[in-house]
């Protein structure tokens, strides 16, 4: 581009701008190239611009100026708004003195610029320009048809028409019009397309635009407000002209790639072969690839191939089974462009759907319906009016995982009954795949999991994305980038176009602070985590702040899960087996000092203190048990056995207070001296002297107010690993003879209510005895206590009655009676009642 | 038909067994009629609840062993509702607050405020205060134990309070200086085998003194269990037999092994073995000084004269960061691999020393 502009100054070298009236229409005009031309600028280094020096420049009259000034006050107002620079330029330029403008480079980049974007806009803006010069002179207007036509003029042709009637521009821009020659010629041969593509470029440019900012000459930061008000012309006479607009843009949005400046979008494979990662034969790429091209074949209207769903563990399945496919992964490894790419690959067509819309169940059902019945007009446009449908379509879900809250309520179970119906392949994508939302989804997907790429295959594809960017970096460097985002390659061209903006040249050392900053902070799980507090080779890297930091990835569970781990660490510095005790030695300790710092935290809330914590309950034994962890990281046994021995000493508090009245002592008694002998006397009869003990294990029972739950948890709190279940002693015949007998005794009375609050598990063991009226006999015993249940109970029993003698069947007797004792067991009278209630029904 | 223990448990107070001079002077407490607030403390089945009993027995004559049993609900501040299983006589109210957990303050003032605030209702009994029994005030916490110094001496005209605890220690100094302590002594060995004789003489047994030693030996003078254990060796075997091994309950038998593994083997795969033990232990309830004591009482008894020492002192070292901390597990494996290290350590020097 540099060539062009510098041949193009040669040729203009000589010409003299000729002034005249329009100056309105033509600063306008002009201003608003001043964008495009900048982008020009930008694009070549400076140093091509400086050697042009032969560039005139027009000078303006004073009185043209001032009228200038006059017709427009509010113009002027404009750009003193954006840059006070411009409008003393123009003050300046009003004084003649011009000559101060030729020896300064910057302003000859201006000139350049605003002279070559009149002229590459004239059509753009040249409704505009009617209107506005219909107003003031029959000699503007018909300069407007002239502009139209412009770029189709050769730079000389040009200058001639404006000498003669219209054209150029504001007055102290009234400099050479440039123009390439290449540009030229393709101008000549084919005008509109020409106007096409710069249009183009200047929306391109427009975004180069902003990054120029940063670079403050004195031209730029003059020129600035030209520039913006040239846009704003640029909108408004899109405005004027609708007709025209549309048409162009139609254009651009077809043609295949317009120049993106996001590196990200710049470099974006292409073809399946430039996606990293996933060159090999069963890569997803290629297993997606074939599962698409095949599944017409085996889903489609005609296919009625027997499928058989795969083993979640068969290794190499073509997913044949499934018609959809589940593309999972952390971002930035190229699930959606895999999907894109494929789905061109085989020419089919894409419809989208990611986390912007809606995909309510409602939504997900009409509108995805509706969009894969209909055909694609696209390739009409692309194929410039042949007629090629592809009848083809692949339904896009991205991100969803992102499917959630109120708005897409029920989109998972939506996209599983589209998925079910679908007569058109389906790809979903996510991140996380275990995610609770996704797992229903993933059983009617093939699973195709991304794994983030390793650092040499990410290293090579940037190599020469730098290279192509004239980025200089060293490949370490590159290295240090990657692993600083943990392998997201779209965050990794994210950052390098953001430092390389500013600098062509990295250097390591910059770059490498550069990545550090910019690490991705990930959250590890407390797993990882602990691997990283007892790894040496990890530890190599870390400094204490990084040690103490693992820490804090969750600070409530991590001393727990160091706890758990610790003792399978192998410390490396340990050489003996004394050592190793030595080393656990002090780990241990040290977490049972950590534990006294968190006692302390939670108390007396010194949140304060938690880097110490961090320090005794993590660090130190990380250093201790430095090493390698020998087994699997469990979760921390604690927080289960700290429950267990919460509902132990709710069932020993139970019991202690049932048996109150004939024991003294309380429950700590109970538990270590009471639990055996009590057990034993009831237990024993039944083990000796079997059915015939029944009536000696009930009485024991009876003296100490022990029912059948009590029996259970009696029998739980007395189970030691390694300890024969007593009960296990006992036939399942005389289970049922003890419950028998306990049902029909009636149980007995107990000094309490026992439609306590505390609901007792049923289960495990005491299933044997059976419920059969169970609660029955209990609700006898509380009936002493609570009159209110006498009246319920009464009531219910006649009830009964009634319904036994009406309807006959035995079975149906035996279903009331098990659900009444559990209704009994259970509640109060109330609730009991209405536990019989529902048995009879 | 219950167990001896809770069959051949004196009523009165003219009938216990021993410590009988103490009986006596609380007799003479009921009778001059200025009764004050008791702390009665005592180690586990020495008898405290017993003593308790019959001294309301003397205070309000027979009909205080009309026990019922109820449940008080109570609100919290923060609106959670609570309910606390109390066993009252028309005399008496007994409750164990610690039952409550963290809100054992809430059942203290709610509680203790309501049954001191109303009036004997029964003009024939022989008092004008009805009496509160606090069980287990060692796990009361401190603020529950300030709720009720100024409710002690508010009503102390209505109202009065046996606090029953196995140490004063964990007992705030204001509610100590506003008791009469009474602490309830172990019964000596020789007083355990006469209490165990006589009851077995009362089942038409003999007890051969050999086994009742082994018996109190192994109770560690806990009346209660030598009791059970006594009844427990009847079951097995009747008669008596010199022979006889009182069963242990199980969890000290467990205990045990769990000692005989630290022994036997100092490896941190023992170690996580350990660990499992402990944690059974934990989820029995077991109170973790009980372990501590168990282990060590084990442990010292299978170790070097010169280790002894170093022992004791890792074991009193880590039972005291159980009370400053949380997770007792933490503290008890710590002593446990610090006692692995030691010993290890020691054995390897002496085989060395060998060479």
């Amino acid at each position: 581009m540099s060539r062009d502009i510098r041949s193009f100054f040669s040729v203009q070298s000589s010409k003299k701008v000729s002034q005249e009236s329009s100056k309105n229409n033509a600063k306008e005009i002009s201003t608003s190239k001043s964008k495009k031309k900048r982008a020009v600028i930008e694009s070549d280094s400076d140093d091509d611009i400086f050697e042009v020096k032969t560039v005139t420049k027009a000078t303006t009259s004073p009185a043209v100026d001032k009228k200038k000034q006059k017709v427009e006050p509010a113009r002027v107002n404009a750009v003193d708004v954006f840059g006070t620079d411009s409008v003393k330029r123009t003050a300046r330029k009003s004084n003649g003195e011009t000559s101060e403008f030729h020896n300064d480079p910057d302003f000859d980049q201006v000139l350049q610029e605003l002279d070559e974007s009149q002229w590459e806009q004239g059509d753009v803006s040249s409704n505009k320009n009617r209107q506005i010069s219909s107003q003031e002179s029959s000699a503007s207007s018909s300069q407007s048809p002239m502009k139209e036509l412009g770029p189709s003029l050769s730079p000389n042709k040009r200058s001639s028409s404006s000498s003669s009637s219209s054209s150029p521009p504001k007055v102290h821009k009234g400099t050479v019009p440039e123009y390439s020659s290449k540009s030229n010629e393709k101008e000549v041969c084919d005008p509109p397309k020409v106007n096409n593509l710069q249009t183009a470029q200047s929306n391109t440019k427009r975004l180069k635009l902003e990054k120029l900012n940063h670079v403050s000459t004195a031209s730029q930061s003059r020129e600035k407000g030209k520039s913006e008000i040239g846009e704003a012309s640029i909108i408004s006479s899109k405005k004027t002209s609708p007709v025209k607009t549309t048409k162009k843009e139609t254009r651009p949005v077809i043609e295949p790639s317009p120049p993106s400046y996001m590196w990200v979008d710049k470099y974006k494979p292409t073809s399946l072969k430039q996606i990293i990662g996933q060159q090999g034969d069963k890569s997803n790429v290629k297993k997606l690839l074939s599962w698409l091209s095949s599944w017409h074949s085996n889903h489609g209207s005609g296919a009625n191939k027997k499928l058989v769903r795969p083993s979640p563990w068969a290794k190499d399945d073509s997913g044949a089974f499934f018609k959809a496919a589940l593309l999972s992964g952390p971002p930035g490894v190229g699930k959606t462009t895999t999907a894109h790419l494929v789905c061109k690959e085989l020419g089919m067509d894409v419809v989208e759907f990611n986390a912007s819309d809606t995909r309510s169940k409602k939504l997900m059902s009409d509108e995805v319906g509706e969009l894969l019945s209909s055909k694609s007009l696209l390739p009409f446009f692309q194929s410039g009016g042949e007629s090629k449908t592809t009848s083809k379509h692949v339904l896009v879900m991205d991100e969803v995982d992102g499917m959630a809250g109120n708005e897409d309520r029920g989109g998972v179970a939506e996209l599983i009954n589209l998925i079910k119906n679908s007569k058109c392949p389906v790809i979903c994508m996510c991140n996380d795949r275990n995610h609770a939302k996704i797992r229903s989804l993933a059983g009617y997907c093939f699973d195709l999991r991304f794994y983030k790429p390793r650092v040499e295959q990410i290293r090579g594809a940037l190599m020469s994305v730098c290279f192509k960017e004239k980025v200089q970096i060293s490949p370490q460097a590159l290295d240090e980038v990657i692993a600083g985002t943990n392998c997201d390659i779209r965050q990794v061209l994210n950052n390098l176009s953001m430092w390389s903006s500013t600098q062509k040249k990295l250097n390591t050392e910059q770059v490498k602070e550069d990545a550090n900053a910019a690490k991705k902070i990930i959250k590890l799980g407390p797993w990882d985590a602990v691997r990283k507090v007892f790894s040496s080779e990890d530890h190599k890297t870390m400094s204490l702040m990084d040690k103490s930091d693992l820490f804090f990835h969750d600070y409530g569970i991590m001393p727990l899960f160091v706890q758990e781990a610790y003792l399978t660490a192998s410390p490396h510095a340990a050489k003996k087996k004394t050592d190793v005790l030595h080393h656990l030695a002090r780990a241990a300790t040290s977490i049972s000092y950590g534990d006294l710092i968190e006692k302390t935290i939670r108390s007396s809330n010194s949140w304060s203190l938690l880097p110490v914590q961090s320090i005794f309950s993590s660090v130190v034994p990380g250093e201790w048990m430095e090493g390698h962890l020998t087994g699997q990281i469990q979760f921390p046994s604690w927080l289960g056995k700290n429950s267990r021995g919460n509902k132990m000493s709710r069932l020993l508090q139970d019991l202690q207070v049932h048996m109150r009245l004939s024991i003294s002592g309380g429950k700590q008694a109970v538990n270590l001296d009471y639990l055996e002998p009590i057990m034993n006397s009831i237990i024993r009869p039944l083990t000796s002297e079997g059915a015939q003990g029944v009536p000696k294990t009930l009485e024991a029972m009876q003296n100490y107010y022990v029912t059948r739950d009590d029996l259970d948890s009696l029998l739980e709190l007395c189970k030691w690993p390694g300890r024969q279940d007593p009960m296990a002693a006992v036939e399942s015949k005389v289970k049922a003879a003890l419950t028998r007998a306990y049902n029909k005794g009636g149980g007995f009375m107990t000094p309490y209510a026992l439609d306590a609050p505390i609901k007792k598990k049923r289960g495990g063991a005491h299933d044997d005895f059976g419920e059969g009226g169970d609660g029955e006999a209990e609700a006898e015993g509380s009936d002493d206590d609570e009159s209110d249940d006498d009246a319920g109970d009464a009531m219910i029993k006649a009830k009964k009655t009634d319904k036994k003698d009406s309807s006959g069947p035995s079975s149906s007797k035996t279903t009331v009676s098990s659900r009444g004792s559990r209704g009994g067991s259970r509640g109060t009278g109330a609730t009991r009642a209405r536990g019989r209630g529902r048995g009879k029904k | 038909m219950s167990l001896w223990v809770d069959r051949y448990r004196p009523k009165s107070l003219g009938v216990l067994d021993y410590h009988k001079e103490q009986a006596s002077q609380l007799k003479n407490l009921v009778k001059q009629g200025d009764f004050p607030h008791l702390l009665v403390y005592g180690p586990s089945g020495a008898g405290k609840k017993t003593r308790v009993t019959c001294l309301l027995r003397e205070l309000y004559g027979p009909s205080v062993e009309k026990l019922r049993m109820e449940s008080v609900s109570i609100t919290t501040p923060s609106g959670k509702k609570l309910d606390v299983k109390t066993i009252s006589s028309n005399y008496h109210i007994e409750v164990n607050p610690s039952d409550a957990g963290i809100y054992d303050r809430c059942v203290v003032m709610e509680l203790v405020k309501n049954a001191a605030q109303t009036h004997q209702l029964d003009p024939s009994g022989q008092r004008d205060f009805k009496v509160v029994v606090l069980t287990e005030v060692d796990s009361l916490s401190v603020d529950a134990q300030h709720a009720l110094r100024r409710t002690m001496e508010k009503y102390v005209a209505t109202c009065r309070l046996i606090l029953i605890s196995n140490s004063t220690s964990r007992v705030i100094p204001a509610i100590r200086s506003r008791c009469l302590g009474v602490r309830v002594a172990a019964p000596t060995s020789d007083q355990i085998v006469s209490i165990l004789q006589m009851v077995c003489k009362k089942e038409g047994l003999t007890l051969p003194l050999e086994l009742a030693k082994k018996i109190v030996d192994k109770s560690e003078r806990n009346l209660r269990l030598a009791l059970l254990m006594c009844e427990s060796c009847k079951v097995q075997e009747t008669p008596l037999q010199d022979k006889q091994e009182p069963i242990l309950p199980q969890w000290q038998v467990f205990l045990r092994e769990t000692a005989r593994t630290i022994m036997h083997e100092q490896s941190p795969k023992q170690l996580m073995e350990v660990r499992g033990r402990l944690y059974e232990l934990l989820c029995h309830n077991i109170p973790i000084q009980m372990i501590f004591k168990g282990l060590l009482k084990e442990l010292v008894s299978n170790c070097d004269m010169r280790l002894k020492a170093a022992v004791v002192e890792e074991a009193a070292f880590f039972e005291h960061r159980v009370h400053q901390g949380n997770k007792g597990i933490f503290h008890l494996e710590a002593f446990v691999a610090k006692f692995m290290c030691i010993y290890k350590k020691f054995m390897e020097d002496s085989v060395i020393d060998m060479f």
